[in-house]
């Protein structure tokens, strides 16, 4: 064999030299970069905080938050208290007067010297009984917020609880919670819980209740979606096979997976409570007088709204601000938790 | 991604919630006068509160009844004085009932801080929870209750909780005897004192049904049916003495008389307001070129059916294209209508009236005596079941209960044909409002060959109804606009020339809309709400009236669970 | 394809029968009474509650309700049009609800769609801020005070459009009310449009086109849009709800006779025939609105056809 080589093998010349070779590394301990440990939620923050939005919506929602604890303490007056004869006044703030806004004159007039009240100032104007509408615009937020995250909260109980059984276990008892799930989502919400207003008592919890006959849907959806994606996949299958309980599997193994996703679909949820909470009181389903909600203001500002239309603008305008503010911040969120899906 | 850290993620996120969460409610408990940790009074222990008469005065001395009038309402309410409403009744002098009985009440913080404590030294108590119930039906009911809360709280120091029902549940606790204190009105069915004095004898049945006071009972018995029931005087001077005694024990707690802010253009004159009976708008005058007039009304048309209807609304257009026996002109007093006069018996029991020979039906039919007879039959009759059939017995018609409980035969209630155009009406007493009230749709004809004919629709469109009064029924859209022309056929269409050609009613229940409207000219006629009152009032068509209505706070004295 | 609309159909029927039956437990709860009237006797009141067929148990009620429903009978109004058949009584009030409301999803759909394109292409200008403006304030501002606001600026400030209804000029006064209405279907369509479309155009498709040369116009109309207007279906039924909402407290500003209004009436005078009907109404236009756009995204989009008949 040698021999053929040599025979018909042509012999290159070696056309390199030893210098051709260079150790890249030499002497240097080769090990894997160890990147500093993030924690999830830092992970989350570090995503939530390059968006813009969401930072800002994140901002107004701690301040309206801020506002609502300690608007009604500031202004020196209290929700409920009336005082008739200074019913009707715009508003009224020291300082910005001087610059023309807010300077308690409504249609040319300064409707504070025409009844003499010279020396008061209402910051948001009062109402057709002369209530503070600073104080019951922060009152009413802080009610309002109240309302949407208890009742936000209940829905996350139910419909991940619904969601996550329904989709577990499947089969038969998947069928029947889907049907009733189904029929129940045929009713118009609207029909629902204008009904349901007239055989409850009025009050916060009535109004909670409403909201959440519904709402808990959405997250049922989503729950069970999750759980029918990830309930074939290998570590729940391990789990199963060492032996775990249906309980465990599905709120240690399963639930923790889609905790981010049903935490963005209440931030979402909340804006629209507040919503719905604000018509359910039009339809006479409201926080019973003298309290007020976010609602409530409303539909009463809407009566005299082409009289004096700063008596609804106050508490519009923090209902158009939570909404915005809480979707930007949903928004974030959910980006933030799974940067990889757009939707 | 792992448990312990979506959880901590899912917990930053329920912090936020209970951040905001957790404030309200320490809030709620705290300073919140409604939301005051409800003390847990039996039902005993609340009768027992209700029932102490100076706890009921300090109540209404509290309150500052021309503030809930000028402040709150604005719509040209007025506070009360008493019981019985002013502008209302008229005595035999011709004076203001309101006039001659006085000022019962007044508003007075001493005296109610001085009765409060009276009050808890007869009942050992420190301090009371009050809960006023009102209806969300209206505005003015919520309003007023959210006063009276802050004037009670401020002047008194009690505890007072608001409870909002619509209409229809209020009055099912009231019946109930289920609340503390109620807000609630009568609206009077003929123009005397007695309509609201009877309200608390002994044998009510409803929810006003505890005041049992011997005394109120006898003197109101002797002034209805008594011995004073003949003298005018007498009977009146009864009426006094029985408000007063009503206001001493302050049995309910008057508080307002229901007024109405109008915008009425200027051109348009002719529309009357009666307080104790259906407005009129038969003979509107406009001096607008083409004569029609545009009224906005706020509730809507239920029925045309003048048995069946029990709203405003339904009445003022029933009076239009029916009529009655009589009409009442500007001033509440009855003129002849279908009858051209009649004839009362010397002891006031028995009506002999005599239908105009020239009242026609719209179909060319005269209008007869026998219309009424079937008429009122139909009324009174168990079949029909009209929730108005009681008035027939409100005017004393002989049987009227009878009849309509099924236990005498429809032919012996207490009216009948004498001949064609002769009718005679039979009462058990003598009634002194039985003629004002023959203006009330309830005792408008009907005439049977017609009814018959169209029972299965009938007045369910235009053509099934047959009209004998000043105007017809021309269109009639749904739930929006209902258009009357005049009526060539009406008995006095000769002397109609005068007044609108064309009377239309637009149902738009959103009055700051309508107001806007009347503003661009499309309406005529509009009602305000208290709201608006102050950015009308200075329009040149801006109106304000009294209404027979008077509001009560209804104390329960006997509370059950 | 025609298995699933036969389940789907069959999903809807019962789900009717649910809704009547949950509709007949929830008045039958109800406090108070149609028959309110103070002067009323109890035995008065006893006579009317036997006219109407009310002292009857809740069985015998129900199951007559739903007998004479299968004939097209509603039965009769009690206390809103007294004595008339409750049938008869929607006719007029449901054909203007459906108009104004079918308008109002037209008008606010269109209008969204152009908003939101617009607001893509234009992605960071004046016109996108426009775009989030409209869509925050479409909603966060109740339609209530949205329609009584356009009321006072539009119909009395500049007069451009009546301020009631009118029989006399229906379709004049429909301009109101159908703007009104279109502010939350154009507020949700215009910020979903934009958002889907700026995905659209960042994927690897669309730059695929956009490499071969396409003209801007061109890749817009046949390649981007097609792709971004599949997904709107999936909203329109939430936007359905909100239309239903706002049509009961818009027709009240504008004074529309519809069954918005009727149904508000009917609740607050316990006229439980008018209120059971017009909430059955409400509940099979949401319905059969649901289904079409189920069966619709079926048809358009097979995945989801294939998908759904698998499961």
């Amino acid at each position: 064999m040698s021999e053929y080589y040599e025979k018909h093998v042509p012999i290159i010349e070696n056309d390199y030299d030893d210098a051709d070779f260079v150790f890249v590394q030499e002497n240097v301990r080769l090990k894997d970069k160890v990147y500093k440990q993030t924690s999830f939620l830092k992970d989350v923050w570090t995503n939530f905080s390059k968006n813009k939005g969401a930072v800002i919506g994140m901002v107004i929602i701690a301040v309206i938050i801020l506002m609502a604890i300690i608007g009604p303490m500031i202004s020196g007056y209290t929700y409920y208290g009336q005082s008739l004869l200074q019913q009707g006044l715009p508003p009224r703030i020291p300082g910005l007067e001087k610059i023309g806004l807010f300077n308690g004159y409504e249609n040319g007039v300064n409707v504070y010297a025409e009844k003499g009240f010279n020396d008061v100032y209402y910051w948001f104007g009062t109402d057709t009984l002369g209530r503070d509408l600073f104080t019951r615009v922060w009152e009413g937020t802080r009610i309002s917020l109240f309302i949407a995250f208890v009742a936000v909260i209940i829905d996350i109980i139910i419909g991940m609880s619904y969601g996550l059984i329904s989709g577990y276990f499947g089969g038969k008892v998947d069928m029947v919670m889907q049907r009733f799930v189904e029929i129940l989502n045929g009713i118009p919400t609207l029909v629902l819980v204008t009904l349901l207003g007239l055989v409850l008592p009025p009050g916060m919890t009535s109004i909670i209740f409403a909201l959440m006959i519904t709402g808990w849907i959405g997250m049922s959806r989503i729950s069970r979606a999750e759980v029918l994606k990830l309930k074939e996949s290998e570590y729940i299958l391990a789990s199963r096979t060492l032996g775990a309980r249906h309980f465990a599997i599905i709120f240690k193994e399963i639930l923790p997976n889609i905790f981010g996703q049903l935490i963005t679909m209440a931030m979402f949820s909340v804006p629209s409570a507040i919503f719905t909470e604000a018509y359910l009181s039009f339809m006479g389903l409201g926080i019973p007088a003298p309290a007020a909600s976010l609602g409530t203001l409303i539909s009463d500002g809407y009566k005299s709204l082409t009289v004096h239309p700063y008596m609804i603008m106050s508490a519009i305008a923090v209902l158009a601000l939570l909404m915005l503010s809480f979707n930007l911040f949903a928004d974030g969120l959910r980006d933030a938790f799974d940067p990889n899906q757009k939707h | 991604m792992n448990f312990k850290k979506a959880l901590t993620a899912g917990l930053a996120i329920a912090m936020l919630a209970g951040c905001s969460g957790g404030s309200a409610n320490t809030d709620d408990s705290s300073s919140a006068p409604e939301t005051a940790a409800p003390e847990t009074s039996s039902a005993e222990q609340l009768s027992a509160q209700y029932s102490n008469l100076n706890f009921r005065l300090a109540l209404s001395y509290a309150i500052d009844r021309d503030q809930i009038a000028n402040l709150v309402l604005k719509d040209g309410s007025v506070g009360l004085e008493g019981f019985i409403p002013r502008e209302f009744a008229y005595g035999p002098d011709g004076k203001d009932y309101r006039d001659t009985a006085g000022n019962l009440l007044s508003y007075d913080p001493d005296k109610a801080v001085e009765c409060l404590n009276k009050a808890k030294d007869e009942l050992g108590v420190d301090n009371f929870t009050v809960s006023i119930l009102y209806e969300t039906d209206s505005e003015a009911p919520g309003k007023v209750s959210a006063a009276i809360q802050e004037m009670w709280t401020n002047t008194l120091g009690i505890n007072v909780n608001l409870v909002s029902k619509t209409k229809k549940e209020r009055l099912a606790l009231m019946n109930a005897l289920t609340y503390e204190i109620g807000l609630t009105r009568w609206g009077p069915d003929y123009a005397d004192p007695q309509t609201y004095l009877d309200l608390f004898k002994s044998d009510t049945t409803a929810y006003n049904g505890y005041y049992f006071n011997d005394e109120y009972d006898a003197l109101l018995n002797k002034a209805e049916t008594g011995e004073d029931a003949t003298d005018p005087e007498k009977r009146w001077a009864d009426m006094i003495e029985a408000e007063k005694m009503f206001i001493d024990d302050m049995v309910a707690i008057p508080v307002f008389q229901n007024g109405g802010a109008y915008l009425i253009n200027p051109n348009v004159t002719g529309i009357e307001f009666h307080n104790a009976a259906v407005d009129s708008y038969r003979s509107i005058v406009t001096k607008e070129e083409d004569k029609n007039v545009t009224i906005a009304i706020t509730s809507d048309l239920n029925t045309m059916d003048h048995h069946v209807a029990t709203d405003g609304t339904s009445f003022i257009m029933q009076s239009l294209i029916i009529g009655g026996l009589v009409a009442l002109d500007a001033e509440g007093q009855p003129v002849p209508d279908l009858a051209s006069s009649w004839d009362i018996n010397d002891d006031g029991t028995e009506y002999t009236f005599h239908i105009r020979e020239d009242a026609n039906w719209s179909n060319g039919t005269p209008v007869t005596a026998d219309d009424f007879v079937y008429a009122w039959r139909r009324l009174d009759s168990t079949d029909l079941a009209s929730e108005y059939a009681f008035m027939l017995d409100t005017i004393c018609v002989k049987n009227a209960q009878a009849v309509f409980k099924g236990e005498a035969a429809p032919e012996e209630l207490g009216i009948e044909a004498i001949d064609s155009k002769t009718l005679k009406v039979t009462l058990t007493q003598p009634v002194g409002y039985f003629l004002a009230l023959m203006s009330f749709p309830s005792f408008f004809p009907l005439n049977q060959e017609f009814f018959e004919a169209h029972e299965a629709t009938y007045a369910q469109s235009i053509d099934d109804i047959l009209y004998c009064g000043p105007y017809v029924f021309s269109e009639w859209v749904e739930n929006s606009e209902y258009t009357f022309t005049k009526n060539p056929t009406y008995w006095n269409a000769a002397n109609y020339d005068k007044y609108a050609d064309e009377v239309t009613f637009k149902f738009i229940s959103e009055a700051q809309s309508a107001a806007l409207s009347y503003k661009q000219g499309e309406l005529d006629v509009v009602t305000l709400t208290g709201d608006l009152v102050d950015q009308y009032k200075s329009d040149p068509g801006f109106t304000q009236r009294l209404q027979g209505y008077a509001w009560r706070l209804n104390v329960n004295q006997q509370v059950k669970e | 394809m025609f298995k699933y609309i036969l389940k789907r159909v069959l999903i809807s029927i019962m789900t009717l029968a649910a809704i009547v039956l949950v509709l007949f437990l929830m008045l039958d709860k109800m406090p108070g009474s149609p028959f309110n009237d103070e002067k009323l006797t109890a035995a008065q009141k006893a006579l009317l509650y036997t006219k109407y067929g009310l002292d009857k148990p809740f069985f015998v009620r129900f199951f007559k309700y739903i007998t004479a429903m299968l004939k097209g009978d509603l039965g009769n109004s009690c206390v809103l049009n007294k004595n008339k058949p409750v049938a008869d009584m929607l006719k007029a009030p449901l054909g203007v609800s459906i108009r104004v409301g079918a308008l109002g999803m037209l008008l606010g759909t269109v209008a969204g769609l152009g908003l939101g394109i617009a607001a893509a292409l234009k992605h960071n200008s004046w016109i996108d801020t426009l775009c989030s403006v409209v869509s925050i304030l479409g909603v966060s501002v109740p339609a209530y005070v949205f329609a009584l606001m356009l009321a006072y600026f539009a119909g009395f400030k500049f007069g451009w459009i009546p301020i009631l209804y009118s029989s006399k000029n229906v379709a004049k006064s429909f301009i109101g009310p159908m703007i009104a209405l279109a502010m939350s279907p154009m507020a949700n369509v215009s910020r979903f449009t934009r958002s889907e479309l700026i995905d659209v155009l960042g994927s690897d498709y669309v730059m695929l086109v956009q490499a071969k040369g396409v003209k801007q116009r061109n890749l817009i109309l046949h390649h981007a849009l097609r792709n971004t207007l599949i997904p709107i279906i999936t909203i329109m039924g939430p936007i359905l709800v909100n239309l239903l909402t706002g049509s009961m407290v818009v027709e009240k500003v504008f004074g529309v006779p519809g069954i918005g209004t009727m149904m508000v009436t009917a609740i607050q005078s316990n006229d439980y025939n008018v209120t059971i009907a017009c909430a059955f109404v409400y509940s099979a236009m949401y319905i059969v609105m649901m289904l079409i756009i189920d069966i619709l995204y079926g048809i358009i989009d097979p995945r989801i056809r294939v998908a759904k008949e698998g499961s």
